[in-house]
């Protein structure tokens, strides 16, 4: 199992009434899953990402990927985590503008301590997700579709095992959000388990799986696709 | 082809280049600090070994001057002004009379004519060299045989014609030996035996230089230099030398001189080590409002090296590589620019001041250069010390929210 998440909870407070963010969820995923969760804004998508890529720390619950579970490690061992099994891509664009493609593809490999040279595989990368001849490009020479695939690329670099994204296609045009989701299923299709937080309900034809994350709850979709 | 890893200085160095104008300015604010540590340094230690210099060249602990010259006296000694004033040559014995006195060596001062050596009137002084302690024991080269009639001994900063000579007074008089630098007066003073003094005030006079009315060389002196007889007082030998001259005379206290002196660089010191304190105070807070809001605005870029895998450190260290990047950059700059104007202007500022002036040896020219660089390169990462602490604590989610 790649991905288990067993009665995650996040609870913050507005004013002075406690409420759940995320309120006791629990899914797994395997290798090649290609999860969609949808929901309106504010209904706790992107805390469940965040608690799942242990960028927050849940207030219960637990999630273990790849049998490690990421309560009670410390900053080193979670960023490693981070760094080599989970790729994540957050929403919007966060690609560097003072590295070129290729750099920014390159990153993550120089933020854990590795042998060997990361050119090749960064390389490899970029002509899978299509945009190899713009490796040495300079990100504002990009279009938006580009830049995504460029963050689908570096969340790849030194993880294969879950790629987590959040609104991988929010701005984007339908053509290019086509395009995209065709890139995400494909790397799927090479094992790699992937969840995506959206809220176009047609992309979610493109996985195997769709939740609903309704006020913090996490239920099967019923909607038919 | 070699590939270039994305090292915590790289990315600092890459970061740096992306926002030139921000970087040149936060590098100008340490290059001003730097430059106000390191010159004020070096003057500060130059006026310091200015006075140390006076202070063991003057090597006589009483001067006698004729009565209301003891400022001309200061001036010729501290600053090499071209001034002349004589008194009776009893005085001489009247001095060398008392018990106290161990030693009492006569001087006789003139000035030279403005166009002949040097570009300016400097001072020619007579010393006598049977019991001269004061000009000897200075010289940079022996001279075995003696200082000969007719030849001069210069000052570190009197510049000779092409066949070793100075002219004065239309004759040109050959240069024997040439002074340790001090910083002072005597670099741009001459001197010479009394014979050779004879004939320069003959020719001064043939010449048209009268130095004063009614002065004959053979009956005056200008100064008196004084050692005191070991076993008695400073005191004891003003008293007696004041009752021996019938209180005719002005006697100089060369240590009290020099205490003046010091004393007025003492509030020179004062202000320049306040204004370097001021600096690094103003440096450093400026530096630390630039960083804080530099960290506010790339809070997105911050939470991006967390997803991606950096750790805490990693982060707090990419920050703080910067700040040092910057700092060193401005120190050295700084330092650059500051060199370039205490070392080739030593001589025009000294002579602003109006103190003694002796550039630092290369040992502790070395030791401010390290003392600044260390000072201004510290100053960016204790600035940004704060913000570093700051966003790699903070939890990344709410980070990357707050910078979007």
């Amino acid at each position: 199992m790649v991905l288990e998440v067993k009665g995650l909870c996040k609870e913050y407070m507005r004013g002075s009434q406690p409420f759940y963010a995320v309120d006791h969820v629990d899914f797994s995923m395997d290798k090649g899953d290609f999860v969609s969760i949808i929901g309106r804004s504010g209904s706790g998508k992107s805390t469940m990402l965040n608690l799942i890529a242990g960028l927050l720390d849940p207030t219960e619950g637990t999630v273990t990927i790849s049998g490690q579970c990421l309560s009670g490690l410390d900053d080193e061992a979670l960023s490693a985590v981070r760094n080599t099994v989970l790729g994540y891509v957050p929403q919007g664009q966060t690609i560097l503008s003072n590295l070129n493609v290729l750099d920014n593809v390159r990153l993550p490999f120089y933020f854990s301590k590795r042998e060997g040279t990361s050119t090749a595989r960064a390389m490899e990368l970029l002509e899978q997700v299509g945009i190899g001849h713009l490796a040495e490009s300079l990100p504002k020479e990009l279009s938006g579709g580009e830049l995504r695939r460029v963050s689908i690329a570096r969340a790849l670099m030194c993880s294969h095992e879950l790629l987590v994204l959040d609104e991988p296609t929010g701005d984007l045009d339908p053509e290019t959000t086509a395009e995209i989701m065709e890139l995400l299923k494909s790397i799927a299709e090479q094992g790699t388990a992937v969840l995506m937080v959206t809220h176009e309900l047609d992309t979610t034809t493109y996985g195997n799986r769709t939740y609903v994350m309704d006020r913090g709850r996490l239920t099967p979709s019923k909607i038919a696709l | 082809m070699q590939e270039k890893a994305l090292s915590t200085h790289r990315l600092s160095l890459l970061n740096l280049q992306r926002k030139p104008f921000r970087t040149w300015a936060l590098i100008a604010v340490v290059a001003v600090l730097s430059f106000v540590l390191f010159g004020g340094s070096v003057m500060t230690m130059s006026m310091e070994n200015g006075i140390a210099g006076l202070e063991d060249r003057l090597g006589a602990d009483i001067v006698v001057v004729p009565e209301g010259y003891d400022q001309d006296f200061e001036g010729v000694m501290i600053q090499g002004e071209p001034l002349y004033f004589f008194m009776d040559k009893a005085v001489l014995e009247q001095v060398r009379s008392c018990e106290a006195v161990e030693v009492a060596s006569p001087q006789f001062y003139l000035a030279s004519l403005n166009a002949e050596c040097c570009g300016s009137s400097v001072p020619i002084i007579g010393f006598e060299p049977e019991t001269d302690f004061t000009v000897q024991p200075w010289i940079v080269e022996q001279y075995s045989k003696g200082l000969k009639h007719g030849e001069i001994i210069v000052g570190d900063d009197i510049i000779a014609e092409e066949d070793g000579t100075v002219l004065f007074f239309g004759k040109n008089y050959k240069i024997a030996s040439r002074l340790q630098r001090t910083g002072s007066g005597v670099d741009v003073s001459c001197y010479a035996t009394m014979d050779t003094i004879a004939d320069l005030y003959v020719d001064a006079k043939e010449k048209g230089a009268y130095f004063m009315e009614g002065v004959t060389y053979e009956n005056s002196i200008s100064s008196v230099m004084v050692k005191v007889k070991e076993g008695y007082t400073l005191n004891q030998a003003l008293v007696q030398i004041r009752k021996a001259t019938e209180g005719k005379v002005e006697i100089v206290q060369t240590q009290s001189m020099i205490n003046s002196v010091g004393g007025s660089l003492g509030g020179v010191l004062s202000y320049l080590y306040v204004i370097a304190g001021v600096f690094w105070v103003l440096a450093l807070i400026l530096l630390t409002i630039v960083f804080s809001v530099t960290a506010n605005e790339r809070k997105k870029e911050f939470a991006l090296f967390r997803i991606l895998g950096a750790t805490r450190k990693r982060l707090s260290s990419l920050i703080l590589t910067e700040a040092f990047y910057i700092s060193l950059g401005g120190a050295l700059l700084g330092i650059g620019l500051a060199a370039m104007i205490v070392f080739p202007f030593s001589t025009y500022i000294g002579d602003q001041m109006g103190i003694p002036y002796l550039l630092p040896d290369m040992g502790q020219i070395l030791l401010i250069l390290l003392g600044s660089l260390v000072l201004s390169a510290i100053v960016g990462p204790l600035a940004s010390a704060h913000s570093a602490h700051k966003i790699s604590q903070a939890e990344t989610y709410h980070t990357m929210r707050e910078g979007e």
